[in-house]
């Protein structure tokens, strides 16, 4: 029991000492992970927009029931003049202030009008701009998937091709080929002979062997990149 | 007929926008070809089966991998009896069935056919007809017409091999054969027997005659012989060397090696004058002379430079041109048919090497490693060569293709095997 004793303290700081360390390693040392997703915009053509200021029309019914209004009301007061001026004249004053809050509901509306075509207008080019670049986008990455597929044909084809001992450098054999969805080869056609009957066959031989590629499920691809190529067999790596 | 071509233009039309995929390199793997058993009337089950030997042909060329026939699924001798999917389980791209019946007058009818078993069409049908003891023959016709038919290059399987057989050889007892055979290394026979060394025997372009050097008369000379006549004659007998002797691509002069007036150098005989023209005037050694294909110029060994390397020189101009440059020791040289590379023993760090030269490229590609330089043979068709190699302590022959991929031993004898020669084509 005495050994405990006398290792308590040291077995406590040692602890607080491992655990300070796991406390440093668990909050400050997590990786910095800088992802750069490089994806280079295509440069804004800005368009100057300007935008012809409507006169509109649309204030005139606004005012058209005040002058009807005023209208009887002057014919009355005739023998009361002073009444009748001060009501006139608050009359004008209530036409003026009707006009001019008329005219600032209008002013207010072609303003509100002439934003939301502005906003409109920049909507319809930050789309369209987006459609493009997204479109650019997909037929960049439609490309880059097409072409690791083509390698891994090109890999298998490769294993397959058995050259003939007339085989030579020089030669080149042009062949169709015609694939269905599951990448399975339905059709091989030479399209342009080598000249020598033995290499054209050890080529079409490599394709049939191969029987079946991987090619993507996606249809528009496949269809555009896969459904019919051309082979082109041209060795460089014979010894003559 | 309108809609087809409507059907083709509209795809020509829209193949200006199909994507091409360049294939530039392959994997040369031999191509897998099933041989199946030849359906065989029981009375000629004595002989080896057809398909046994066309297999090992067609192995020994390097192109091939035949099936095992125990590996097929079955064994068709018509076409009503092969179904496709069964070989392309089997990967195998060509198929060859066949049936050997006996007719009534003793003589043998072979019929085979070869298909195309991705295509799933016939490539060749042929019958042969021939007697009994043309057997072997016939098979490799049929190895020659595959061959031919998949590969587009003459089959060199109807030819013959020639080369030394030495029992107890440096002993008393001694005794040197010089045998031919097929090129399979079957029913070889006897052309000479001595109890004196044999050397250096090559084939005339007719293969009718052979000839070579023997040592019967105590020293060295050259010997004409007829491989299937009794006619023998020694052309030489000079003092000194009197060796590796080589018919012109016409057969009308032999090159030889005679040491008579001092130095070993290389001299052409006109077979119908014997009058000798001496080509070397050198003080070193000039040996081992061999054709090109067009017969215009001799390719020899010789160490005028220093150490053994091979040169060429046109005999009409009398013009010399030097040919390796690599390595310390290149010997015994051989062009193939097509004149633009040469074969030869080639030395690097002590170990000697077959290695093949592209004279216009320049580059040496080795394709195996001997023991001995003994001289490599071409076949004819230039795809093979067979070599003398040890195997435990025995001399035996080996094949190996062109490209060095594929070697086989041939079966032998008892006793040290050395100096094959391959034959020409026996166009008979």
């Amino acid at each position: 029991m005495y050994w405990m004793r006398q290792y308590s303290l040291p077995l406590m700081l040692a602890v607080t000492l491992h655990g300070l360390a796991a406390m440093a390693l668990y909050q400050g040392w997590s990786p910095q992970k800088d992802v750069v997703n490089m994806i280079k915009p295509r440069m804004v053509i800005a368009n100057l927009m300007v935008l012809e200021a409507k006169a509109k029309p649309a204030p005139k019914p606004v005012a058209k029931p005040a002058p009807a209004q005023s209208k009887p009301a002057p014919s009355k007061p005739k023998p009361d003049n002073e009444a009748a001026r001060r009501q006139r004249e608050a009359e004008q004053a209530r036409k003026r202030a009707a006009e001019k809050a008329a005219a600032e509901a209008a002013e207010e509306q072609a303003r509100l009008e002439r934003l939301a075509r502005l906003s409109e207008l920049a909507q319809t080019s930050l789309d369209q701009a987006i459609s493009t670049e997204s479109a650019d986008l997909q037929a960049g990455t439609e490309e880059m998937i097409a072409q690791s597929f083509r390698l891994g044909i090109y890999e298998v084809v490769r294993q397959n091709w058995s050259r003939p001992p007339s085989a030579r450098n020089s030669m080149a054999a042009k062949l169709l080929v015609e694939l269905i969805p599951t990448g399975e080869v339905v059709a091989v056609t030479i399209v342009e002979s080598s000249g020598n009957a033995a290499f054209d066959r050890s080529a079409e031989l490599a394709v049939r062997q191969s029987r079946r590629f991987e090619v993507p499920e996606e249809n528009s691809i496949f269809e555009a990149h896969f459904r019919q190529f051309y082979f082109l067999f041209q060795p460089e790596d014979l010894l003559r | 007929m309108l809609l087809a071509w409507a059907a083709a233009m509209s795809s020509a039309w829209g193949a200006g926008s199909l994507d091409t995929i360049i294939i530039d390199r392959g994997v040369d793997s031999p191509i897998r070809i099933s041989v199946v058993p030849f359906k065989t009337d029981p009375s000629l089950m004595s002989e080896a089966n057809m398909a046994d030997i066309v297999g090992f042909d067609l192995a020994r060329s390097g192109q091939f991998d035949p099936l095992a026939s125990e590996n097929m699924l079955s064994h068709p001798s018509t076409r009503q009896g092969v179904f496709f999917r069964d070989w392309r389980i089997l990967k195998s791209a060509y198929l060859v069935i066949g049936n050997a019946r006996l007719s009534a007058d003793g003589s043998v009818a072979v019929d085979f056919e070869l298909y195309d078993v991705l295509g799933e069409h016939i490539m060749l049908s042929r019958r042969y007809n021939v007697s009994r003891d043309q057997w072997r023959d016939a098979a490799h016709k049929i190895s020659d017409a595959v061959y031919e038919e998949i590969t587009g290059v003459r089959g060199a399987f109807s030819t013959r091999i020639l080369y030394v057989l030495a029992q107890n050889a440096g002993s008393p007892s001694a005794v040197y054969r010089l045998e031919i055979a097929d090129s399979d290394g079957e029913r070889s026979r006897t052309l000479f027997r001595s109890r004196e060394p044999i050397l250096s025997a090559n084939w005339a372009p007719d293969a009718k005659r052979v000839v070579y050097v023997t040592f019967e008369t105590g020293r060295p000379s050259i010997v004409l012989q007829d491989v299937d006549g009794p006619y023998r004659e020694r052309l030489t007998n000079f003092r000194g060397i009197n060796s590796s002797p080589v018919f012109s691509p016409d057969g009308k002069q032999l090159a030889m090696v005679l040491s008579k007036d001092g130095d070993p150098e290389i001299f052409l005989m006109d077979l119908a004058t014997r009058q000798l023209r001496q080509l070397t005037r050198h003080h070193a050694i000039d040996t081992e002379p061999s054709w090109t294909p067009d017969g215009r110029s001799i390719v020899f060994t010789s160490d005028r430079g220093g150490r053994p390397q091979i040169y060429q020189l046109e005999l009409a101009t009398n013009f010399l041109e030097r040919l390796t440059f690599k390595g310390d020791y290149n010997a015994r040289a051989r062009m193939l048919p097509d004149g633009k590379n040469l074969v030869f023993v080639h030395r690097t760090n002590g170990v000697f090497h077959i290695a093949w030269q592209d004279l216009e490229r320049d580059n040496l590609h080795v394709l195996t490693q001997t023991a001995l330089d003994e001289s490599p043979s071409l076949a004819p068709n230039g795809t093979m060569l067979i070599y003398a190699t040890q195997d435990q302590g025995r001399g035996i022959l080996a094949v190996v293709s062109i490209d060095g991929s594929v070697k086989y031993r041939l079966p032998s004898s008892s006793g040290d095997v050395r100096e094959p020669a391959w034959s020409p084509f026996l166009d008979g």
